[in-house]
């Protein structure tokens, strides 16, 4: 943060507050939780207007927008300044007083200017007509969202406190010392990152709740016969996603005033990597979430009703057709033995036992097979999230589980998560087992070539390893045209054949000779420039050789009797 | 805060299933999702981590130090933030620990270079190296890895004052330092030839040089001793009077660590036997090392020197009855003790007795000294104070 250092007693510095223009992130995140706001204001306004239409709340997420941005500006002016309670009421008073005429006028502009001027005549006349229903609703609903926007600033302000932390002196300096055995106080992160992520919680919540009120019918809601709603609901995407980012600065942080609180320096690399890795995981999240089922034609009682019948009734044919095979072999011997002029017949297999009724089709044209894999997925799915969730978080409350433990259901019924988990994870692993043998067995005798070729990172290697790598890779190379390198030859040796064989790469051939040779025998490091130059030969070689290469099978002349060298 | 997002999945799911909205399905995926890449990836990239540590594990004293921390990510995930926190030995910097933040992508490895400064003989303990991780959301588990066994030691060597002249006696005939008694002629030193005079054996003619001049040149030997010298060195911390033990026993530790230089620096063979405690062994027999040749031999003598400490251990004059039993014959014998006591005249006369020749060095600065030295000479004993390291000039 910039601007400049001043002292105030023995407590930590303050510095001159910093501004909003010129602090990029601390706009970005203002940013965030403005729209996180606007969000759930969008939400509540659908519910509003399914009570009150003619509410004119089309604007007022914009208005939320404004006012949020407004109240998390004022916060960062007012932190760089030593206020007490009292005057900091005063000037928040003062605030939310303008903000309330200013939402009086805007609300009136929306008619247009005629409108103003009737309202403002009528205001005149009428001081009380102020304080309209919309109006009162309105300003509410801002005072509550500047309020929370304001709040969940305090909370990250506290986390950004590089600007109110003297920096720590050179630990070669004697003020290292001064600096390290100072007492100083530790701002409470944690109590902040908690306040963060209840309100993000509970945001999200009521968000949620309004968007579903919004969609459907309460009656039908009630009565619990209410259709599944299909679509995309943006809002709850972008408060999530906003949030989720939020979290992530916010965790930046706090770990960055914790180690500046500890003199530990920080690589500069950390702050772009986190913003790239906190976008890049959500997305990929996102992305993965896009593949699975969201929704369900069977419900999870019916799906495990389904499931039930469709075990017992492979069971009970399993086990007549074991007796009906019995009593075939018993009837045949007691004819051997006692004979009978009459041709045997074969029983008559017993009929199967009655089966449960099944249960009724959800549709005219009863239950799609796949759409029923796709619900039992999605109920598995489902099942899994929520046991691993209450898992941890009980792991987490060990206190609660404890109190919880007594409880017979609950016991039970993490016997059987037990179970389902561990039975689960026995098929898993007998399926990857029996997925390694059966690439063990089929591997050879369908791809060899492509079993035995695997993934090499260059990045991974170091430069000596790299330059060894170019050369054996030129090697192999040049076997495939079928210029293979004898395993007599010494490497100067082959860099002769190679250059009668293919003339035009003899230089190039004589640099990664050469590197392979140093890199090979002897124990100096090379600079990144002879990697470079080493790397731009291979190439070129290389260039030449897949040509050569694709000449050799387009004229169909093979030599590949014998492995050209690996790579160690 | 884990808590509030498992909440917050549990209730979306309930407000999921409730309200059946299927776009929340998806929230719950995307948040559930989030929580658990973040678990699985605090765990995979401390699983990746790999650290080599790699620096000079023997100095001199005053001798900087840099050690290099290679730190390697040898997986596909990248590492958001990895806490370094490395401690140090106190003697050798301040402040004791090494601590940096530092960030790793997939296959990256980082090199991180602190120093140390060699103003402390002994044998150090680098590390144990202590990592920390966890993922950008503050959702995983922090991950902190203690290796215990990865702990590296350094050693700086005691202070060595140069010494050119030592000028203790020997019998042995046959050695590479200059004597002055010409009947230990070394014929592997030639100083130069003179004219043949009756007399002299054909053998030292050299022929060479007499075909060029023309006549019978001898070569000329130039006398040498051999000196096989065994150090005694007491650290037994009672033997040292008042609060100066610390001072006079590091003080005994630079003239055994001299002397043993400048031996071995001639070509002559030095062994060690002290009383003094070896912090990596923590027992309390007397460490030994025999009289030998070569710089390999000095470095384990400086090995031992720089590890060896103060203790309350055997007597003095024990050590010396007991070890001096395995010595050559007509070795010499360098005692180093603080101060001359009831027992240690006896057991010095004992081992010139038998044929060894003795030298006494003392460091204790409260010795009295003059009588000392009057009565070591009249046994023949070389007697040598040395209470500061000024005063090992006297052999400069």
């Amino acid at each position: 943060m910039s601007g400049s250092e001043t002292r105030t007693g023995e407590g930590p510095p303050l510095v001159d507050p910093p501004q909003l223009g010129t602090n990029l992130v601390g706009t970005i995140r203002s940013l965030l939780i403005a729209g996180m706001m606007a969000c759930v204001v969008v939400s509540l306004v659908g519910v509003v207007q399914r009570v009150a239409p003619y509410w004119p709340g089309q604007y007022l997420a914009l208005l939320a927008f404004v006012v949020c941005l407004e109240g998390i500006a004022t916060e960062r002016l007012l932190k760089g300044y030593s206020l007490g309670s009292g005057t900091r009421l005063q000037v928040r008073v003062v605030e939310w007083v303008l903000i309330l005429v200013v939402l009086r006028l805007v609300l009136s502009l929306l008619g247009g200017w005629a409108s103003l001027a009737g309202d403002v005549s009528r205001w005149l006349a009428d001081p009380g007509a102020i304080f309209d229903a919309a109006y009162l609703t309105t300003a509410l609903i801002l005072l509550i969202v500047w309020q929370t926007s304001i709040s969940l600033a305090n909370d990250l302000l506290l986390l950004e406190t590089s600007a109110y932390v003297e920096p720590a002196p050179p630990t070669t300096s004697d003020r290292f010392w001064i600096w390290i055995t100072r007492p100083k106080d530790r701002a409470d992160t944690q109590a902040a990152m908690r306040h963060l992520s209840s309100v993000f919680s509970g945001g999200g919540v009521l968000l949620l709740i309004f968007t579903g009120l919004a969609h459907l019918d309460l009656q039908l809601l009630v009565r619990l016969e209410h259709p599944s709603t299909s679509g995309i609901v943006l809002t709850a995407l972008v408060y999530f996603i906003l949030g989720l980012a939020l979290l992530s600065q916010a965790q930046f942080s706090s770990l960055h005033y914790q180690w500046q609180f500890d003199g530990i320096e920080v690589s500069p690399r950390i702050a772009p990597r986190w913003a790239v890795l906190g976008i890049a995981s959500v997305a990929a999240v996102a992305l993965v979430a896009l593949l699975l089922p969201t929704g369900y034609s069977v419900g999870l009682l019916q799906a495990l009703y389904v499931a039930l019948i469709g075990i017992f009734d492979v069971v009970v044919r399993f086990l007549m057709g074991i007796l009906s095979a019995i009593l075939l072999v018993l009837t045949y011997i007691l004819q051997f033995f006692f004979g009978s002029d009459v041709a045997p017949q074969a029983p008559s297999i017993p009929s199967p036992p009655p089966r449960l009724p099944e249960p009724a089709p959800t549709t005219a044209e009863g239950v799609a097979w796949l759409d029923l894999l796709r619900t039992a997925f999605f109920w598995v799915l489902l099942v899994w999230i929520v046991g691993y969730s209450f898992y941890q978080y009980f792991r987490q409350r060990s206190d609660l589980w404890s109190k919880l433990k007594g409880v017979g259901l609950l016991t039970w019924f993490v016997g059987l998560w037990r179970a389902f988990f561990q039975g689960s994870r026995q098929v898993v692993a007998k399926a990857r087992e029996g997925l390694r043998a059966a690439i063990k067995w089929i591997g050879p005798r369908i791809a060899p070539s492509l079993l035995r070729k695997r993934f090499l990172s260059l990045r991974s290697l170091t430069k000596r390893e790299l330059v060894r790598y170019f050369y054996l890779s030129t090697v192999r190379r040049a076997g495939e045209v079928g210029w293979r390198r004898k395993l007599s030859q010494t490497p100067y040796e082959y860099q002769e054949a190679l250059a009668e064989e293919a003339p035009a790469s003899e230089v190039d051939v004589a640099v990664l000779t050469q590197a392979f040779v140093e890199a090979r025998y002897d124990v100096r490091e090379f600079s990144p420039e002879e990697t470079h130059v080493v790397k731009q030969a291979w190439q070129r070689v290389r260039t030449l050789l897949r040509r050569a290469r694709r000449d050799r099978d387009k004229s169909g002349s093979s030599d590949q009797s014998e492995r050209p060298p690996r790579f160690p | 805060m884990t808590e509030n997002l498992l909440l917050l999945i549990l209730t979306v799911f309930g407000l999921a299933v409730l309200l059946r909205v299927e776009f929340f399905f998806y929230i719950l995926y995307l948040l559930f999702g989030v929580y658990f890449l973040a678990q699985v990836w605090t765990r995979r990239s401390m699983r990746q981590i790999t650290h080599t540590r790699a620096f000079t594990r023997r100095v001199f004293l005053g001798e900087k130090i840099e050690v290099e921390l290679e730190i390697t990510n040898s997986g596909l995930l990248p590492v958001p933030w990895l806490k370094v926190n490395e401690t140090l030995p106190i003697e050798l910097t301040s402040p004791s620990f090494y601590r940096r933040v530092v960030s790793l992508a997939p296959h990256e490895h980082l090199v991180l270079r602190y120093e140390l400064d060699g103003r402390r003989r002994g044998c150090y303990r680098l590390g144990p190296l202590r990592l920390s991780t966890g993922d950008i959301f503050g959702i995983g588990d922090l991950e902190v890895r203690e290796p215990d066994s990865q702990a590296d030691n350094l050693t700086v060597y005691p202070e060595i004052v140069p010494l050119r002249k030592l000028g203790l006696p020997s019998h042995t005939p046959f050695g590479t330092l200059p004597s002055k008694e010409r009947i230990f002629e070394d014929p592997t030193r030639i100083t130069g030839v003179r004219d043949y005079y009756s007399g002299d054996s054909l053998r030292r003619i050299d022929w060479k040089t007499s075909a060029s001049v023309g006549r019978l040149q001898v070569k000329q030997y130039e006398p040498a001793i051999s000196l096989e010298t065994a150090v005694y060195l007491n650290l037994n911390k009672d033997e040292y009077l008042g609060g100066s033990w610390r001072q006079a026993t590091e003080l005994a530790i630079v003239v055994a660590a001299s002397l043993a230089t400048h031996l071995v620096e001639e070509r002559q063979a030095v062994g060690l036997c002290t009383n003094g405690v070896d912090p990596l062994n923590g027992e309390d027999d007397a460490l030994a090392l025999l009289v030998r040749k070569g710089r390999p031999h000095l470095m384990s003598v400086l090995d031992v020197l720089a590890r060896v400490q103060a203790g309350e251990t055997d007597p003095f004059v024990g050590l010396l009855r007991q070890q001096s039993i395995d010595l050559p014959w007509v070795s010499t014998a360098v005692a180093i003790t603080p101060a001359e006591s009831e027992e240690l005249f006896p057991s010095l006369i004992q081992m010139q007795r038998r044929g060894f020749n003795v030298v006494l060095i003392l460091v204790a600065p409260t010795a009295s000294f003059r009588s000392t030295r009057a009565r070591a000479r009249q046994l023949g004993i070389q007697a040598y104070r040395i209470t500061r390291r000024e005063e090992m000039d006297v052999w400069q």
